[in-house]
């Protein structure tokens, strides 16, 4: 139990995103147009299926996606009481294995609209993962971001503060997109050790990432209030302290500007 | 003491306003007591006896408190008196002043030199709930116009013990208002003074109530002793607020307000 940075690690590593129907057999082409918004970028991105059928949306490598720890997908609240399977196949597109296999709850995050699940089932070096939408609902799926991530857990995290951006505020750039700012917020995680570091700066973070805390109640983390922060991370600065028997401890002190939300 | 913040609960979810015993005309509608600066009022024509103004919600919803702003516009010759009800028609009383209102009923900042302030504050035994909630305005003999600024029904929100003790205005020197917007809204206002609150030791539950208040629109400060405020009652707007986690459940909130502009 403790606070994770998701990153996109399997999207960064996808050959390909796949919109299949159930049987894993893709889409037309045109139907799938688009479907590279789940990638990452602001939320105000989105893919709608054309049609109401089944579609499983999968990150697909043959040649292996490593593994994965959560997956999360931004704006669940749009499938809502709504019937989903989170996949991981070892071998793409034998019949995998399906996780989950109910509506995504809790809603959490700023405003409550993001789903995060940690995968019940253990991927080594997974050829693709994926997510089933309309199992057992028929309707027309609006998709924005489904991040797979191979998180990095810290167990504490400190001086955590949040201070909120006026609504009217500009965009700001980071990687070549303009994001709509929420909120900044910062704090210190740690004391973790070089080979965290080492993760830490290995992690894809262009695109968006995600601080999940996964203590507190359904609603609430401990570490942070909204159990689950959506945000670029506008700064980071790596301390190093000793304690008294001169042993090294590092912390991360974070600069994070949280995305802003809606439902447009 | 006891330090609420009060936002205007049913003006926020209201769908519909109605006035009846009377009618308003185009430039002094109804709905300028939902909000906006204390320039933009409700005006009726002349009367015999009531008129009445209704806030219908779709949902019933629970009120603490109603304030009206620029009630001071009611010691008029006749004598005015006012009365707080839910429920549609006659309703069923809450509160009001029985006799002709006076200099000792009005709070808040006076202005131009004048002894008393403009606004009314009623404050509820207990919590009212219900889907329709109205006031209405009467005088004892002859016909007379009515002109208010605002009418807000509270979902009011208390906060631990209050803010800290001691803060101070800001105040302009040269008197003249600036124009700016809500730290969560969009439309400008003209604004004096400016002043930062603190709370210590908040909970959880507490910042959460907090963030999900329409501050998008102007609130009242009610200081039902007058331990921060000597005036006891602000209208102000947010302009900027953050919190800080220092404890499992303990927060410090740190809010910046401005006070909108008033006139004689």
């Amino acid at each position: 139990m403790g606070l994770w940075l998701l990153a996109n690690t399997v999207g960064r590593d996808a050959a390909e995103i796949r919109v299949t129907d159930n049987t894993n057999v893709e889409v037309a082409a045109s139907e799938a147009e688009g479907i590279d918004v789940i990638r990452g970028g602001p939320r105000s991105l989105k893919w709608t299926q054309s049609g109401t059928n089944q579609r499983r949306i999968a990150y697909v490598n043959k040649s292996g996606l490593g593994t994965a720890t959560h997956c999360v997908i931004v704006d669940a609240a749009l499938h809502e009481g709504k019937v989903l399977h989170v996949y991981g196949w070892d071998d793409y597109a034998a019949s995998g294995s399906a996780m989950h296999g109910a509506a995504p709850t809790p809603l959490i995050g700023i405003d409550q609209r993001d789903w995060a699940f940690e995968l019940t089932t253990s991927f080594p070096d997974a050829e693709a993962f994926g997510v089933s939408f309309g199992i057992s609902d028929t309707y027309s799926k609006t998709v924005r971001q489904i991040y797979f991530c191979d998180g990095l857990e810290f167990d504490h995290a400190s001086a955590v503060q949040f201070q909120r951006v006026p609504v009217h505020a500009s965009a700001v750039p980071h990687c070549g997109n303009f994001y709509k700012i929420h909120a900044t917020a910062t704090m210190t995680v740690g004391p973790v050790t070089r080979a965290d570091i080492d993760t830490y700066y290995a992690l894809p973070k262009e695109d968006p990432v995600f601080f999940y805390d996964d203590t507190g109640g359904s609603d609430y983390g401990d570490h942070i209030l909204h159990k689950l922060w959506h945000c670029i991370i506008a700064g980071e600065q790596v301390v190093v302290d000793y304690n008294d028997n001169d042993e090294e401890m590092l912390f991360i002190a974070l600069e994070l500007s949280i995305l802003k939300h809606g439902n447009g | 003491m006891a330090f609420w913040i009060l936002p205007n609960t049913a003006g926020a979810v209201a769908s519909s306003m109605d006035v009846d015993g009377s009618t308003t005309t185009a430039t002094y509608d109804a709905e300028n007591l939902i909000s906006g600066p204390r320039s933009k009022m409700w005006r009726c024509d002349a009367f015999g006896s009531v008129v009445r103004v209704y806030y219908n919600l779709p949902q019933s919803y629970s009120m603490s408190h109603c304030v009206i702003a620029r009630a001071d516009l009611m010691m008029t010759e006749e004598g005015s008196q006012i009365s707080v009800a839910y429920g549609s028609g006659l309703g069923s009383p809450i509160d009001g002043i029985g006799t002709p209102i006076v200099a000792a009923n009005l709070v808040g900042i006076k202005v131009d030199g004048k002894p008393h302030g403009q606004d009314a504050v009623f404050e509820f035994t207990s919590p009212v709930t219900s889907d329709v909630f109205q006031i209405a305005i009467g005088h004892a003999s002859g016909t007379q116009a009515a002109m208010l600024a605002k009418v807000y029904f509270c979902d009011g929100l208390l906060i631990g013990n209050g803010p800290q003790r001691g803060p101070t205005w800001s105040v302009r020197r040269d008197g003249e208002p600036e124009r700016t917007k809500p730290l969560l809204g969009y439309e400008e206002y003209a604004v004096t003074d400016a002043i930062d609150l603190r709370w210590r030791h908040v909970g959880r539950e507490e910042i959460e109530a907090f963030e999900v208040l329409p501050l998008n629109w102007p609130v009242f400060l009610w200081d039902t002793d007058g331990d921060i405020f000597a005036h006891k009652l602000e209208h102000v707007i947010l302009a900027a607020y953050s919190w800080t986690r220092v404890g499992e459940d303990s927060f410090t909130l740190e809010t910046s307000w401005r006070r909108l502009a008033h006139y004689p």
